[in-house]
């Protein structure tokens, strides 16, 4: 293992019946990384953080964090890891302060301060609101920040932004990549593609509890698609649309002639999605 | 204070938050009170009157198993209920994922109450008894009240799916504790339909005072007690 690998996995497989669920897992990440699983619902994402995260012990092979192997975890190994469930778990009965101190007081280590926490997520004004008042918005974010109060080195998070308005989910990706600045090692699981475009440095599709791919969006966007350019014009009346790849676009002649004479009606560049790469390479569309 | 204490504090303070929760602690010095104090009241100025004076007498150990049954399965109820409340709320899962993990939820939640039962016993039934008790009874009492307590708690969580359900099981599981009494009123054979209940046998043991019955009883709280554990572990996966 090198210095900068938090996660290594090396063949993993794992089942709930006699039926192999997860099949020859392997990668690593790096720190400061995030990574992202992605894959449609019951593809085996979650199981994979079930494994990591430790709570998943009968399994094949070798999955390694901060030097643990997962199974054979003992109790320092939760000081150092933070995971954010899809749905929120908070005492519904309790302030947002009170849910974070009874959480905090599980840990032995070092905590981030509550006050601090509660500013940078936007909650410190309704730190003494029962959670039963909070909008689902508002319970994110507390949930969230409860998988940060022990300041761990490794977050995992799943399906961060499900359910959210986009102006939740666009604080919720802005907290996500502060933890990043920060140095924290970021599992994300989603099936949402624009999350994994906008936030993983690497992505990994899984589906039926197999690795399909594995590379950075960007990559994946670009070994699999040129960008094109799309544009209309008018003539006899009608209009005309016409697409081109990017990099020819310059021996165009009918869009030069058409911009000379101002005839052009639109005109858009787009690229492949994660979302058409992901089922061109798997065959399966996302849910 | 380790986490699993901090657990178990914070449990405690919810029970007083929950009037529910607070009528099943006191429940058992309600009963009694009204089985130390009413039960020889009943007998003197009701039963005498029809010629029974005595008509209960004979019987007074069963109001002190019965209290001590009581008591375990009213910590037992309230566990149950506790982790069924934080199952259904993700709580439960989420402390798998912390430092006190899935053995000190157990510990807090179920074991610990459970330990809480067994001296609440110890302490009320030298005070509510109507027949002075031995310390070996008394001793037999406490634990297998106390086992049948956890039982109940395993069983309450791992067959219930929410709070709801968990009250009704919590109700039907009583008749775990209760083949106690099978050995004194039941006769022929469909009294082995209980034989795999363990407090069948602690209820042979009191009746003929046969030792083995206490080795048996002790065998099946170990093996309802592991295939119940499993159940309840698979709850929170």
């Amino acid at each position: 293992m090198t210095d900068n690998k938090v996660i290594d996995v090396r063949n993993v497989y794992f089942s709930y019946s006699k039926t192999p669920f997860l099949k020859d897992i392997t990668f690593s990440v790096d720190k400061g990384e995030i990574f992202g699983f992605l894959g449609p619902s019951g593809a085996g994402k979650s199981t994979l953080q079930k494994v990591l995260t430790g709570i998943c012990t009968n399994y094949e092979g070798s999955a390694s964090i901060l030097g643990t192997e997962s199974k054979n975890h003992g109790k320092d190994f939760y000081e150092k890891i933070g995971v954010d469930f899809e749905f929120p778990s908070l005492f519904d009965k309790l302030s947002a302060r009170e849910n974070l101190k009874y959480f905090a007081s599980l840990y032995s280590g070092n905590k981030r301060n509550i006050d601090e926490l509660l500013k940078e997520v936007g909650l410190y004004e309704h730190a003494d609101k029962k959670v039963s008042a909070f909008s689902k918005g508002m319970k994110s974010r507390l949930n969230f920040i409860k998988s940060l109060i022990h300041d761990p080195d490794v977050l995992f998070l799943d399906e961060p932004t499900s359910g959210l308005d986009p102006n939740n989910a666009k604080i919720m990706k802005d907290l996500i990549r502060k933890e990043k600045e920060k140095g924290k090692t970021i599992i994300l699981t989603t099936h949402d593609m624009q999350d994994a475009t906008e936030l993983c440095d690497r992505v990994v599709f899984i589906v039926d509890g197999q690795m399909k791919a594995m590379d950075t969006p960007h990559n994946f966007i670009m070994s699999r698609g040129a960008a094109r350019v799309t544009y209309t014009y008018m003539e006899n009346g009608q209009e005309r649309m016409v697409s081109t790849i990017l990099s020819d676009i310059s021996g165009d002649e009918t869009l030069k002639q058409l911009i000379d004479e101002n005839r052009i009606t639109s005109i858009h560049s787009g690229e492949p999605t994660l979302n058409d790469i992901f089922i061109e390479i798997t065959g399966t569309h996302l849910d | 204070m380790s986490a699993t204490c901090k657990m178990f504090g914070f449990m405690v303070k919810q029970i007083t938050r929950d009037m529910m929760m607070i009528m099943l602690v006191i429940a058992p010095f309600f009963v009694g009170s009204i089985f130390r104090f009413g039960v020889p009241i009943f007998e003197e100025k009701i039963l005498a009157g029809f010629g029974y004076g005595s008509f209960l007498v004979p019987y007074y150990d069963f109001f002190s198993w019965l209290l001590a049954i009581l008591t375990g399965m009213m910590f037992a109820f309230i566990g149950g209920l506790v982790v069924l409340g934080e199952i259904d709320d993700g709580i439960a899962k989420y402390i798998l994922v912390t430092p006190p993990g899935e053995n000190g939820y157990l510990l807090s939640r179920i074991l610990l109450p459970g330990v809480i039962s067994g001296a609440m016993i110890a302490v009320i039934l030298p005070i509510f008894a109507l027949t002075k008790l031995s310390i070996p009874v008394i001793f037999v009492m406490v634990i297998s009240s106390t086992l049948c307590g956890i039982i109940t708690s395993f069983l309450v969580v791992a067959i219930s799916s929410n709070k709801v359900e968990g009250m009704a099981v919590g109700k039907l599981s009583g008749l775990f504790g209760i083949t106690f009494f099978v050995p004194f009123f039941i006769k022929g054979a469909v009294r082995y339909v209980f034989i795999p209940f363990p407090m069948y046998h602690v209820g042979v043991w009191s009746k003929d005072e046969t030792p083995v019955s206490l080795v048996i009883a002790t065998v099946l709280f170990a093996i309802w007690g592991a295939v119940l554990l499993k159940l309840f572990r698979r709850k929170f996966q």
